[in-house]
């Protein structure tokens, strides 16, 4: 498990990441989530040792990480502008790591670049940013670290190496236990592969859920009532997020179970009600909106 | 942990990254030693004096002209290998490639130095042993060649030791490699820079201070720079093939220079532990860092413009050096703000620092214009001072260099170092004497002489002056020295150690000879080997010097000259060579000369003379002296002038012909039998008569 406790950095006074705790358990995938300048990297950088937290400390398996190579040795961190020798190649990168990282598979190295159609001798420095970060993803997994950490790794990746990477990791997560920890700015691209996700904001964590925990906690209720106070015995009985009305047609978000919440419902005089299923930019910008953020910022197009 | 087999392959890949830099020092140092040797080897010869001075210490100590390019090249190479071995601190990305991996920070230190340090001594120690196979190729090769080769490594690693380590906090502090650059730059020229600056200011506002080149270069023990210039000096004199006197200053160097990378290289290492990883690309790495670098580049950069601007008008000194000052100020402000902010907008802002550095350069300009702290004026106590040394330009007579090491050190450091008057009657009185001299200061168009004064304190340090003294005041000082024997013993030729060694042992293959002044002619002595005559004559003069009182030193002139020689070269230098007057109260002397039938008598017969001209010398003005008056023997003045003529070429000689001669006239006295003789006349008996007749 990653523990973070009370992490803070500040830069020329300016507290890039304040206090935050967090776990991310092994096994599973948890998501960063934030706009640029949120913290992730610099978060993710305490957490791969490169950064030394001003205030609380990053565990790795209970191991303090900042200049302590046992705690090192069980992640592998990709950075968001990954860096390779000047003049070098696939080879002399898998080289360097085999040195560092005592469970480096050079093998599954190789085997990884045919499968990518990489050449391993070919300079790096004449490979595309997306090839670059296909390279780094495959040094990353040929690691065979307990942890990795992606920093917006999946940006510069078209939409089927996206999903390849995606596999892999999921196959990795499934034969060894993986645990990525993956920082976005692009919400729809961790929906299908997070089970955790935590929300960055101005370097503090506004929350930190499991997303099927979230989905399963919120509804969508669309519903037209007999009579006009029945809205406020409603909100009354339940915990109502957000409220729209179009006429007579009532569109309801509200927290809770799903049985629970229709139980509610079906007590009420209405002329019909039914759920619909939320997506997950609907249920973020639900409980963001609660705390006064604008969601919508993270929501990008594919 | 890292294992130890990690270290030593994290070791050799990271040596393999840096091997470009290794290939460029090993070209670098291959022309300027194996390929200098084996070329220059082919046309020396087995002369080892020639060996010794073009192949080990030209090439191979980097002496003479070498001596400050090879100690630059080590110190570039330091600075260049500082400032890329932790280059990764320079960008984010590459810090996060080297940080995020499992090595210990310490190790990384440990491993990426260790390289650092044998690059060059593969580069640089990998050609000196070529350069022995070169010179064993070409038959120049011997034990003293592997000996000094083996010093020059030492001394040229040290040199870079140094360097490197403080250029690697310069590397740490800053953000990218042009402002290490410029970092290292101010860190090696911090100190020489602050001397060169407290001299320059001094040299302006004071009337006593003392200007040598080791303060301006080498006083100091902060800087590789200073060191460099110290070993600098000694392998340029040892290229004079003055060898072992220098292997102390040498020796000190090289330990000073590798103490100053040990505690350099701490602090680097404690400042590489503080970078935290998320520095990379900044400009200064710890903004805590940022307001001190600001404070002291601006401090000395304002400095330096005060004190040019304070040259450029005399009378207005102070003004012009507060608008340089402030002019420099504003500028800096400007440059650094920009180079710290990245950002014009902000070049309003640390006005905290600017204004700690204008008090700073402001204070510190002022405190040594108005002489705050009284430098200028300062008189040591008596109770505090062990002895003093005395130095005016009439110390050093004729063939004095024979007797100090002349090609270590001046004639006046070699006084004053050695002088150390404690005699406490006469401290008292040397100190009133520059009492006044301080509060009524000459001048030289007024007849004023310098005075290098070097009080040593009890305290064990030395503090140096000069005075401007007046005329009247550096007589009666002198006559009052001329009569103290601790003085004479200091400052006569005859009396110093060595004297009897040189010009005693018969290997040297000793001679003396005794030169008459007559009125007309010079009249040579035989000389003599027999070093039992030698020995009994140099014996005397002794005695005689000793005995000698200030009225004969500052009022007579000699009646010859005694000169003692060697045949043999004496070493490293030269010739022995040893000038003495003889005066006609030197009864020692005169009595062997008389034995021995070498004494003459003196004095001009005015039966035999037919005119005398006066001339005024002119020697201030460069014109050829003018006539005055002619005195014919029937003349009043014939007699009192005759009897204060001597033979011109008697100056020479004389302890302080200042003191005796009058050197606004000098005097052709003709002869009846046709020839012509240059004299002139002596202070204490000139005649009023001519005096008057003159004006």
């Amino acid at each position: 498990m990653i523990a973070v406790k009370g992490i803070t950095k500040r830069f020329d006074g300016f507290p890039a990441v304040d206090r935050i705790d967090c776990e991310m358990k092994e096994g599973m995938v948890f998501g960063l989530i934030g706009t640029n300048g949120a913290g992730k990297s610099t978060l993710m950088r305490m957490i791969s040792g490169v950064i030394r937290p001003d205030e609380g400390e990053a565990l790795i398996d209970d191991l303090p990480v900042y200049d302590n190579p046992e705690a090192k040795k069980k992640v592998f961190f990709i950075a968001d502008e990954p860096y390779f020798f000047a003049h070098g190649n696939g080879t002399d990168m898998a080289e360097y790591y085999a040195m560092v990282y005592p469970t480096f598979d050079k093998e599954e190295f190789y085997k990884l670049m045919t499968q990518f159609g990489l050449d391993a001798k070919r300079k790096i420095g004449s490979y595309s940013k997306g090839m670059k970060k296909q390279l780094a993803i495959i040094l990353g997994l040929s690691a065979k670290t307990d942890y990795l950490l992606c920093d917006e790794t999946f940006d510069g990746l078209d939409p089927v190496m996206r999903q390849g990477v995606k596999s892999l990791m999921a196959k990795e997560m499934g034969e060894r236990g993986l645990t990525p920890v993956i920082a976005s700015h692009n919400l729809r691209e961790l929906e299908d592969i997070c089970d955790t996700v935590g929300l960055l904001h101005r370097g503090g964590i506004l929350f930190n859920r499991d997303l099927d925990d979230m989905k399963c906690n919120i509804q969508k209720i669309q519903c037209v009532f007999e009579k006009d106070d029945e809205l406020e015995k409603a909100k009354q009985k339940c915990d109502i997020i957000k409220s729209d009305q179009r006429g007579s047609l009532h569109i309801l978000t509200v927290r809770g179970g799903r049985e629970e919440v229709m139980k509610v419902f079906d007590s009420l005089d209405t002329v019909f009600c039914e759920v619909l299923p939320l997506t997950l930019e609907e249920i973020f910008i639900s409980e963001t909106e609660v705390v006064g953020y604008d969601i919508k910022k993270l929501i990008l197009e594919v | 942990m890292t294992s130890k087999n990690s270290f030593w392959k994290f070791s050799l890949w990271n040596f393999k990254q840096r091997a470009w830099s290794l290939v460029i020092i090993i070209c670098g140092w291959f022309f300027l030693l194996p390929g200098i040797v084996f070329v220059k080897g082919e046309h020396i010869g087995t002369n080892a004096d020639v060996i010794r001075k073009e192949i080990i210490a030209d090439t191979i100590m980097g002496g003479d002209t070498n001596a400050y390019f090879y100690g630059l090249l080590c110190i570039a190479i330091g600075i260049f290998l500082a400032l890329t071995a932790f280059s990764y601190n320079n960008h984010q990305n590459k810090t996060d490639l080297y940080l995020s991996v499992p090595v210990k920070a310490l190790h990384r230190f440990l491993y990426i130095n260790a390289n650092s340090l044998l690059i060059f001594i593969i580069g640089f120690g990998g050609n000196m042993a070529l350069a022995n196979v070169a010179a064993a190729i070409r038959g120049i090769w011997n034990g003293r060649f592997f000996q000094f080769s083996c010093l020059s490594f030492v001394i040229y690693f040290s040199i870079f030791a140094g360097s490197y380590a403080l250029a690697l906090i310069a590397q740490h502090l800053t953000g990218n490699p042009i402002l290490g650059f410029l970092g290292s730059g101010i860190l090696f020229l911090a100190e020489p820079l602050c001397n060169f600056l407290s001299d320059s200011l001094m040299i302006h506002f004071y009337d006593h201070h003392v200007v040598t080149y080791t303060n301006l270069y080498m006083n100091g023990v902060l800087s590789p720079f200073t060191q460099f210039a110290k070993v600098n000096m000694a392998l340029t004199y040892y290229a004079d093939a003055i060898g072992d006197y220098y292997y102390p200053l040498i020796i000190k160097a090289i330990l000073i220079l590798f103490l100053e990378a040990v505690i350099y290289g701490f602090i680097a290492y404690k400042l590489y532990l503080k970078k935290t990883g998320g520095n990379g690309g900044k400009a200064i790495a710890f903004s805590q860092a940022k307001p001190v670098i600001k404070v002291l580049i601006m401090v000395l950069g304002a400095l330096t413009v005060a004190t040019a601007f304070t040259d450029i008008n005399g009378d207005k000194a102070l003004s012009y050096g507060l608008l340089g000052a402030i002019f420099a100020l504003l500028f800096l402000q400007l440059i650094l703000q920009l180079i710290m902010e990245g950002n014009f907008k902000d070049v309003l802002k640390g006005r905290l620092s600017f204004l700690t550095a204008a008090i700073l350069t402001l204070g510190i300009y002022f405190g040594i214009a108005l002489d705050v702290t009284g430098y200028d004026t300062y008189l040591p106590d008596i109770d505090k001072m062990a002895s003093i040394s005395l130095y005016r330009s009439t110390d050093m007579r004729l063939g004095w260099d024979q007797l100090y090491p002349s090609s270590r050190m001046t004639g006046s450091e070699y006084l004053l170092s050695t002088m150390c008057l404690e005699d406490e009657a006469a401290k008292q009185y040397i100190l009133s004497v520059l009492s006044e001299a301080i509060q009524n200061p000459s001048t030289e168009a007024e007849g004023g002489e310098l005075l290098l004064v070097r009080y040593f304190l009890n305290n064990g340090k030395e503090v140096n002056r000069s005075y401007m003294v007046d005329k009247e005041l550096i007589r009666s000082l002198y006559a009052y020295l001329y009569d103290l024997p601790e003085y004479i013993e200091s400052v006569e030729m005859v009396l110093q150690e060595g004297v009897d060694k040189k010009f005693i042992d018969p290997d040297n293959r000793p001679e003396v000879s005794y030169l008459t002044f007559l009125g007309q002619e010079y009249i040579h002595s035989q000389s003599t080997t027999s070093v039992e005559v030698i020995q009994r004559l140099l014996g005397a003069q002794k005695e005689d010097t000793r005995n000698r009182k200030a009225a004969v030193i500052m009022e007579e002139a000699p009646i010859g000259i005694i000169y003692f020689n060697t045949h043999t070269t004496l070493g490293d230098e030269g010739y022995g060579h040893l000038y003495l007057p003889v005066y006609e109260s030197d009864e020692n002397i005169i009595a062997i000369l008389k034995e021995i039938g070498w004494y003459q008598e003196t004095g001009i017969d005015p039966g035999q003379v037919s005119q005398i001209d006066v001339y005024e010398t002119m020697v201030w003005t460069g014109e050829n002296a003018k006539l005055l008056m002619t005195i014919e023997p029937d003349d009043s003045l014939f007699e009192p002038v005759l009897s204060d003529l001597f033979n011109s070429n008697a100056k020479l000689y004389m302890s302080d012909p200042g003191m005796v001669v009058e050197e606004r006239y000098e005097v052709e006295v003709y002869y009846k039998n046709g020839s012509v003789k240059s004299c002139m006349l002596l202070l204490d008996g000139f005649p009023e008569e001519l005096r008057e007749a003159l004006q």
